[in-house]
C-alpha cells in the first residue's frame, strides 16, 4: 500500500511517517509540502519524492493520504484528496468550523473514500483497557468523567487563530471529548466553560476549563491548556477518571515512565516507555483501508468533538451554558 | 442532670485525623466527655469525637473548638471557636503559603475531595470560603450534580474568581477519604494527591497525610462574625441552587 503525506506543518506528521515505515508492505509514496525547505528535508529523511504542487502530488500513484497541515487547510486538502479518490487520515481537529467539517464528510461520502480522523489516544493501551472494562460492565453505569489534556505551547501557526481556528481549548479538548463519546456512546448536550490566555502572553487562548453534560445525564469536567513549561518533567498529560456505580477507575495514558534526575536545566525528566499510540492509529488506518472497513474514527466523530470545543468558546463569550443538539 | 462545667479547651474532631506526634499542646484524647469527672484541668485540651457535640455544648459555652461542618445554626451566637478542616491540614497550609507568595496568583486550580461524609453541603460551603479567601471573590459559579438516586454521588463546581483564577472543585461521596489538588500557575505547577503522598505502605496503615495537629486547630480556629456567616450562607445557597452569582 502506498500512502502520501500532505504537509508536515503539524509535528505529528513525523511520528506518522515513522509509523508507516514500520508497517510491512506499506510505503510512503510521496510528500506534499508548500514549505520548500521543510519538504526537501523530509523528502531526504524518508527518501521519497517531494511535491510543492498539490495537483502534481495527487496525480502520483498512491492509495491514501495523511493530512497534517495547518487546521485551516484541512478542508481544502481533504476535498482535493477525496476528488482524487484517495482515502484520507486527517489530523485533528477535523476543521476550524462546523460548516467545513460537514462539507468534508459529504465530499468523502460522494467520492466513496474513507475519511478517518487522527485521534491517537484511542490507541493508548491503558485507554483501551479502560474501554474494555467499561464494555464488560466492570464499572457499572457511568455517572461522571474527569479529564485533562495539558501540554506545552506548540507555538508557530498554532497560536495564529487564522490558521489554527483556536488555541489550547480547541487543540486539547477534542481528544478527550472523543474518548468520552467513545466510552459512553452518547453526545454532549451542554457546555459551560471559562477560556483565557494566562501563560504565554499570546493573542490566543492557552487555558480553558469545561463542564459538560451528556444526553443521558453523565457530567464531566475537562482541563485543557498549554500550561506546561519546558522545565516541567514531561510535555504534558492525558488523563481520564471514570466514576461508575460499581467502580471508579483512573487512567493516565503517560504514566509508564522512568524518572530521570540530572543536574541540567531540567532536573527531573519523565521518560515514557509505554505503547506508541501514534503507531496504533496508523496501523488501524492501514488495516481499515486494506480490509475495506468503515474507519474506526469517522468524520462524524471529528465533527461532534469539534462542536464541543467550539461551544466552549461560545460559552465563554456569552458567559452562559451552550446547548448542543444531541 | 446539669453537667459540671469543664475547665480547659474541648476540641471536637475526627479522632482518626489527629496527629498526636506533631502536637505540642497538652492533650488528652477522650472517648467521651463523661470520662472527665469533675477534675478537668484548665491547661488541657480535651479532644473528643464530633459525636460529643451536644454534651460539649451542654457542658460549657466557651473554649469549644469545632469544625464548621458541625456548627448548628442555633449555636452561632455561642461564641464557639470554629475551624475549617482543610485549613488545618499541613498540605493545605503549605499550599496557601505558596499561592500567597506568587507574584501573579492567577491560574487554574483543581481540587477534588472524596469523603465518606454523607452530608457534604456544609463541608463544601466551608471549603468554598477557604478558596475564596485565597483567590478572591467569586465572579461566577456553575454546578453540575449526578443523579442523586445513584451512588456514588458526584458534584462538579466550576468557579471563576475575581483575580482571574478559574477552578474545578469536585466532591464525591465515597468510602474513603482522599484529596487531590493541582495548581497550574505562570511558571509554577503544584500537584498533590493524598494517596500518592502516604508515608507508609500499604496505604491503609496510615491516615497521613490527611491528618492535623491540635496546634493547627487551635491556631486556625476563630469565632466567626456575622459577615463570615453571611458569606458562608451565600455559598450554601449557591450549592443548594438557590442563588445565582
Amino acid at each position: 500500500m502506498k500512502i502520501g503525506i500532505m504537509s508536515f506543518a503539524h509535528m505529528h506528521a513525523y511520528s506518522y511517517a515513522d509509523s508507516l515505515e514500520k508497517i510491512p508492505h506499506v510505503e510512503i509514496a510521496a510528500i506534499f509540502d508548500e514549505d520548500i525547505n521543510r519538504g526537501k528535508e523530509v523528502s531526504a529523511k524518508y527518501n521519497v519524492p517531494h511535491y510543492s504542487n498539490q495537483t502534481d502530488f495527487l496525480n502520483h500513484s498512491m492509495d491514501a493520504v495523511i493530512i497534517c497541515s495547518e487546521n485551516s487547510r484541512h478542508k481544502e486538502m481533504v476535498v482535493n484528496a477525496a476528488k482524487a479518490k484517495k482515502h484520507i487520515l486527517c489530523e485533528k481537529p477535523i476543521a476550524t468550523n462546523v460548516e467545513d467539517a460537514n462539507e468534508m464528510i459529504e465530499v468523502c461520502e460522494e467520492h466513496n473514500v474513507t475519511l478517518q480522523i487522527a485521534y491517537p489516544v484511542r490507541f493508548s493501551s491503558p485507554i483501551q483497557e479502560l474501554k474494555k472494562m467499561i464494555d464488560q460492565g466492570e464499572l457499572g453505569e457511568i455517572l461522571a468523567f474527569r479529564t485533562t489534556n495539558r501540554g506545552q505551547n506548540p507555538d508557530g501557526w498554532f497560536i495564529d487563530k487564522a490558521q489554527s481556528g483556536g488555541g489550547a481549548v480547541l487543540d486539547h479538548t477534542v481528544h478527550m471529548v472523543d474518548i468520552m463519546r467513545w466510552f459512553l456512546n452518547e453526545e454532549v448536550v451542554e457546555v459551560k466553560s471559562y477560556v483565557d490566555s494566562y501563560f504565554h502572553n499570546i493573542d490566543i487562548d492557552d487555558v480553558g476549563l469545561l463542564t459538560l453534560e451528556f444526553a443521558n445525564g453523565v457530567i464531566a469536567s475537562h482541563d485543557a491548556s498549554w500550561s506546561r513549561f519546558t522545565e516541567y518533567p514531561t510535555w504534558g498529560d492525558v488523563t481520564i477518571e471514570v466514576i461508575g456505580t460499581k467502580e471508579t477507575v483512573k487512567v493516565d495514558a503517560f504514566k509508564e515512565h522512568f524518572r530521570i534526575f540530572s543536574n541540567g536545566k531540567k532536573s527531573l525528566e519523565h521518560h515514557f516507555f509505554g505503547n506508541d499510540m501514534d503507531f496504533g492509529l496508523i496501523l488501524d488506518f492501514v488495516n481499515c483501508i486494506r480490509e475495506g472497513k468503515q474507519p474506526s474514527i469517522t468524520g462524524f466523530d471529528g465533527l461532534k468533538s469539534l462542536e464541543v470545543a467550539l461551544a466552549a468558546y461560545e460559552s465563554n463569550e456569552l458567559k452562559e451554558v451552550v446547548i448542543l443538539k444531541d | 442532670m446539669r453537667r459540671a462545667e469543664i475547665i480547659g479547651n474541648i476540641i471536637l474532631s475526627d479522632l482518626e485525623k489527629i496527629n498526636t506526634h506533631s502536637t505540642l499542646a497538652n492533650l488528652t484524647i477522650l472517648k467521651s466527655l463523661d470520662e472527665i469527672s469533675g477534675s478537668s484541668n484548665e491547661n488541657t485540651n480535651y479532644v473528643v469525637a464530633t459525636t460529643e457535640y451536644a454534651k460539649a455544648i451542654a457542658s460549657k459555652k466557651e473554649n469549644i473548638y469545632l469544625p464548621y461542618s458541625l456548627l448548628m445554626e442555633k449555636h452561632r451566637n455561642d461564641q464557639v471557636f470554629v475551624y475549617f478542616e482543610l485549613e488545618a491540614f499541613p498540605f493545605f497550609h503549605s499550599f496557601s503559603q505558596i499561592i500567597k507568595n506568587e507574584p501573579q496568583p492567577k491560574g487554574v486550580f483543581r481540587f477534588r475531595r472524596t469523603s465518606s461524609k454523607e452530608s457534604l453541603q456544609s463541608l463544601m460551603a466551608g471549603e468554598l470560603y477557604m478558596f475564596s479567601s485565597l483567590f478572591g471573590e467569586l465572579k461566577d459559579i456553575h454546578i453540575n450534580k449526578t443523579d442523586s438516586s445513584k451512588v456514588p454521588r458526584h458534584m462538579i463546581i466550576m468557579l471563576h474568581f475575581e483575580n482571574g483564577t478559574m477552578a474545578h472543585i469536585e466532591y464525591t461521596v465515597g468510602n474513603q477519604e482522599k484529596i487531590e489538588l493541582e495548581w497550574s500557575g505562570i511558571k509554577s505547577i503544584v500537584e498533590f494527591d493524598s494517596d500518592q503522598m502516604k508515608p507508609i505502605t500499604p496505604n491503609d496503615k496510615t491516615k497521613s497525610p490527611l491528618t492535623y495537629s491540635v496546634d493547627a486547630i487551635l491556631s486556625s480556629a476563630r469565632v466567626l462574625d456575622e459577615k463570615v456567616f453571611l458569606q458562608l450562607d451565600d455559598f450554601q445557597k449557591l450549592l443548594d441552587g438557590g442563588a445565582q452569582k
